[in-house]
């Protein structure tokens, strides 16, 4: 089959324009992702590109397929994407150098090896198959369809997924999770060293005056020792130098001495 | 009719009540602007000035991020099996469970490290 008799056959559905409509839009933004310099930009580009495979699924009668890349894509691949940019910092700039000692030279490396795989894969593809048609896999209903290659053919494919999954679970226990060594504090631990602790007392500052015999601002308040509580005359009157001293109204042996 | 008719429609008329709401509200409300009319009220903090290091998050929510991608995709693959398990059978069961198993492996060690306490 030829290109001409490709285009005229299959151009004129509203299929093969939504491709035409969508695919320039996908292609722009997997671009876009890799050029905008803000990272969050990218990360919506990136969205742009799932979702836009996602209308493509459920174009090609595959609906199941189409919500599920909405689910988890869209919503919790992204959701990711996004929790790290936030972890990282929004307005991180990147860093060009290397942590990673030979970073850039296997990542060149790795990159030209996945062309290649994608190169091989695309030449092998052939136009003009012969193919089974969407009415004969669909037959029973998309998602059955789904289950039934899945899960007799793919099999061992989606068992190992739950090997994925669990090292997916260590990966972020081991980034992320800090070993508790010292068990957990209670809510009365914690009150208790507050109280034991603090520098500011717990019941509020005591008021001024030297109680029983005189009570003014300027006065400290006596603490049961019977020395002066600084913190209970106001800062202002200390830096005046205006404080009274409180042993001048002591009641004492010695007060009623001197004034005889 | 198309399965996709009323899903449009739902969606026009989603669309439709937040293009007419903006603009009826555009044009019919009155524009008093004051300080605390700018305010984002009781919408939780103020987003300017942006808070200092660009606003991070702990990174304690990256563990929640994960575990809830991991119980999503099994969501998943749960979703076809319920639905055509019955064609499949005792071996459609067996190759659940030991996919159900294998995944409770993941969450018994991170319930057990203590990955899903919050302190």
């Amino acid at each position: 089959m030829n290109l001409a008799s490709i285009v005229n056959n299959q151009t004129q559905t509203p299929e093969a324009v939504l491709f035409f409509i969508l695919a320039p839009v996908m292609v722009l933004s997997a671009l876009g992702m890799l050029v905008v310099k803000k990272a969050v930009h990218s990360a919506l580009l990136l969205a742009v590109v799932m979702i836009g495979l996602a209308i493509f699924y459920i174009a090609n009668e595959a609906p199941f397929l189409g919500i599920v890349q909405i689910v988890v894509y869209t919503g919790a691949v992204m959701m990711l994407f996004l929790f790290i940019l936030m972890l990282v910092g929004v307005d991180s700039s990147d860093s060009l150098e290397e942590t990673i000692k030979g970073q850039r030279i296997s990542a060149v490396l790795g990159s030209v090896g996945v062309g290649f795989l994608l190169i091989s894969l695309l030449s092998r593809a052939e136009l003009g198959r012969a193919y089974a048609g969407l009415e004969l896999v669909n037959g029973e209903g998309n998602v059955q369809a789904i289950a039934k290659t899945l899960f007799t053919r793919y099999v061992w494919a989606f068992e190992v997924i739950s090997a994925l999954l669990i090292t997916a679970a260590l990966g972020a226990m081991v980034l992320a999770h800090r070993e508790r060594l010292l068990p957990r504090k209670s809510q009365r631990e914690l009150a208790a060293e507050r109280v034991r602790q603090s520098a500011i007392p717990v019941a509020g500052l005591p008021g001024p005056g030297t109680y029983a015999l005189h009570n003014a601002v300027d006065i400290p308040a006596l603490l049961p020792d019977g020395s002066p509580a600084d913190s209970s005359v106001s800062k202002t009157i200390a830096a005046r130098g205006e404080l009274a001293n409180p042993n001048t109204f002591r009641m004492n042996e010695k007060n009623e001495a001197g004034e005889e | 009719m198309n399965p996709y008719v009323p899903i449009l429609v739902i969606g026009a008329i989603g669309f439709g009540f937040a293009i007419i709401s903006v603009v009826a509200g555009y044009l019919t409300g009155p524009r008093r602007y004051n300080r605390a009319k700018a305010e984002a009220y009781e919408c939780g903090i103020e987003p300017t000035p942006p808070a200092a290091g660009g606003g991070r998050f702990p990174i304690k929510y990256f563990l929640t991020a994960m575990l809830f991608i991991i119980f999503d995709i099994e969501i998943v693959f749960l979703y076809p099996w319920a639905v055509s398990f019955d064609q499949l059978g005792l071996f459609g069961i067996v190759e659940m469970f030991l996919f159900i198993l294998t995944v409770f492996v993941a969450y018994t060690y991170v319930w057990r490290r203590g990955g899903l306490e919050w302190d």
